[in-house]
């Protein structure tokens, strides 16, 4: 009986299971309530698209990606992959990078905790680039082609400035003091991303790229990354917590 | 704003957790958190969705712990599929086991009805049939629950819009006895109890004289709405979206006259109105409680 039932559940074209109709009831809460958990974590996406063009996405999202965990803020997923490759949007590949970054606002605000590094002197700021260090747990990057973060906040923040036409944006969303945030990474920062996406010091950084960017440049762009606690202390992660 | 008064309390309930006071709760809507934590005499107690906060960390479990600490918490869980085809996921019991020993909780509930099949999850609380291989598989599943989770558990009765053909047992007949086999409680939702009989023609009373009310650890109220199905029959809906009507709180009194004071929690999950007029609900809720604990000492 569940076989079947769950099976009509998700395929609108499926006639009703009952003589009374009663069954659409469970069909239509089920597209309803994942839609607006979509709505819930796409804000920006359901702006730039409008609203009933949102509604239909989503619902044919929903059929074709049901839900595979019971946590509804994880739901949407694979959202931004479904965007990319769904033709009638191709000419906005934007619209993609907008939902990472979305997304990535969502499981960062539910990310695990870490203490981050303590910078308060030269002395400690020196020892930092000793301790093997890596992204915070909330930390996703989104590389895109378009103006993405900018295009993000002017969907969603009134006094954002208008998206450079033609600008690629490397965007940084993590977790600050507890509230999730969003900032444009520096040219720089891309090598020290990529260099702590897994643990490493930053010192081992440095004995690969001793030139370009400089030395200098790279330690005040890891200070500036460990004061805002993109990068942390590896050591300090509650084991077993960690997504 | 005090709870009625404990020592005119019906005893706790021998099998369920039990240790909700005896007094209102409020379903804790993210909107009315700040102004009820600001003031928790509000309330009694409070209820949560476990899903809700399954974080690994952050601002939610802070969240988590200044509600636990302010009020006895009830965690009310929607994604186990208590009823379903499929084994438990250990997954979700380790999640929902993290959750209990963080919050230390004075109730868990779960539902009487499947969520999961075959790796997907329908965000809803889908009917069972009532037949004896599915009492079976419930009992397997809320004993493995209840082990796992080291809590006796409470579990609720459902509000449905169909019924199987295959259903052999009579629907408090079938709960009464999970509880017994189980030794887990019940969660009365008046509201769900009001919905199933307007829309399967049950009669509330014969349904309440089949159940023993001291295994209700908690009993729920909340909205329904009206439509018409494809017969034009006037088929309701459990939608948690509009208040509390008048024949469920009519319900809920003579629930608590037969069965005595319990833990009431108002429900309340989607077109959230401002606090000021749950606490209303709330406060009809009181009334029927104070009501019924003078009549008991008299």
């Amino acid at each position: 009986m569940q076989a079947s039932f769950a099976h009509a559940l998700l395929d609108p074209e499926l006639p009703s299971v009952d003589e009374h109709g009663r069954f659409n009831v469970y069909r239509n809460n089920l597209r309803i309530t994942l839609r607006n958990a979509l709505r819930t974590t796409f804000p920006a996406v359901e702006k730039l698209v409008g609203e009933d063009y949102f509604s239909a996405l989503a619902l044919l999202y929903v059929e074709r990606h049901p839900p595979r965990s019971p946590i509804m803020t994880e739901y949407g997923h694979d959202f931004a992959a479904f965007l990319s490759t769904f033709s009638p949007l191709s000419d906005y590949p934007y619209l993609t990078d907008v939902a990472r970054i979305e997304l990535a606002r969502v499981q960062a605000y539910h990310a695990a905790d870490t203490d981050n590094f303590r910078i308060d002197s030269e002395a400690s700021a020196i020892a930092a680039l000793d301790i093997p260090a890596m992204l915070h747990p909330s930390v996703t990057v989104v590389v895109s082609e378009n103006p993405a973060l900018s295009i993000w906040r002017s969907q969603l923040e009134p006094d954002a400035a208008p998206p450079i036409p033609d600008a690629t944006e490397t965007a940084i969303i993590w977790r600050q003091d507890n509230l999730v945030t969003e900032m444009l990474a520096h040219a720089d920062d891309q090598l020290l991303l990529q260099h702590f996406a897994q643990s490493q010091t930053f010192a081992a950084l440095i004995s690969e790229y001793p030139d370009d960017p400089s030395a200098e440049t790279l330690i005040a762009r890891f200070i500036n990354l460990a004061i805002a606690g993109i990068i942390v202390p590896t050591h300090t992660t509650i084991e077993g917590e960690m997504k | 704003m005090s709870g009625v008064h404990p020592t005119l309390s019906a005893p706790i309930p021998p099998t369920g957790p039990g240790r909700l006071p005896p007094g209102v709760g409020i379903g804790l809507k993210r909107a009315h958190c700040e102004a009820l934590l600001a003031d928790p005499s509000l309330v009694d107690f409070v209820e949560i969705h476990a899903e809700n906060f399954m974080s690994a960390g952050g601002p939610n479990l802070i969240l988590l712990d200044r509600i636990a600490e302010a009020w006895p918490l009830s965690i009310h869980g929607v994604g186990l599929s208590i009823g379903g085809k499929e084994r438990l996921d250990r997954e979700h019991l380790q999640r929902l086991r993290r959750l209990i020993d963080r919050s230390s909780p004075a109730s868990f509930s779960e539902h009487l009805a499947w969520s999961s099949h075959d790796g997907v999850y329908f965000n809803d609380l889908l009917p069972v049939v009532y037949d004896t291989p599915t009492l079976n598989r419930v009992i397997a599943n809320i004993n493995e629950a209840q082990d796992f989770l080291g809590v006796r558990m409470l579990l609720e009765n459902p509000s449905t819009y169909v019924a199987f053909s295959a259903s052999s047992w009579h629907e408090a007949e079938f709960l009464q006895q999970i509880a017994q086999s189980t030794g887990c409680g019940l969660l009365l939702d008046v509201n769900n109890l009001y919905v199933s009989c307007h829309n399967h023609d049950w009669s509330a009373q014969d349904w309440l004289s089949h159940i023993a009310l001291d295994l209700v650890g908690e009993v729920h109220v909340a909205g329904h709405e009206a439509i018409q199905d494809a017969e034009g029959q006037t088929l309701l809906i459990d939608s948690h979206g509009d208040p509390v009507g008048e024949p469920v709180f009519e319900l809920l009194e003579h629930v608590i006259s037969r069965g005595g004071i319990r833990p009431v929690l108002v429900e309340r999950d989607n077109d959230i109105p401002p606090l000021s007029e749950l606490l209303r609900e709330t406060d009809q809720v009181r009334q029927i409680l104070e009501r019924a604990a003078c009549t008991a000492v008299l």
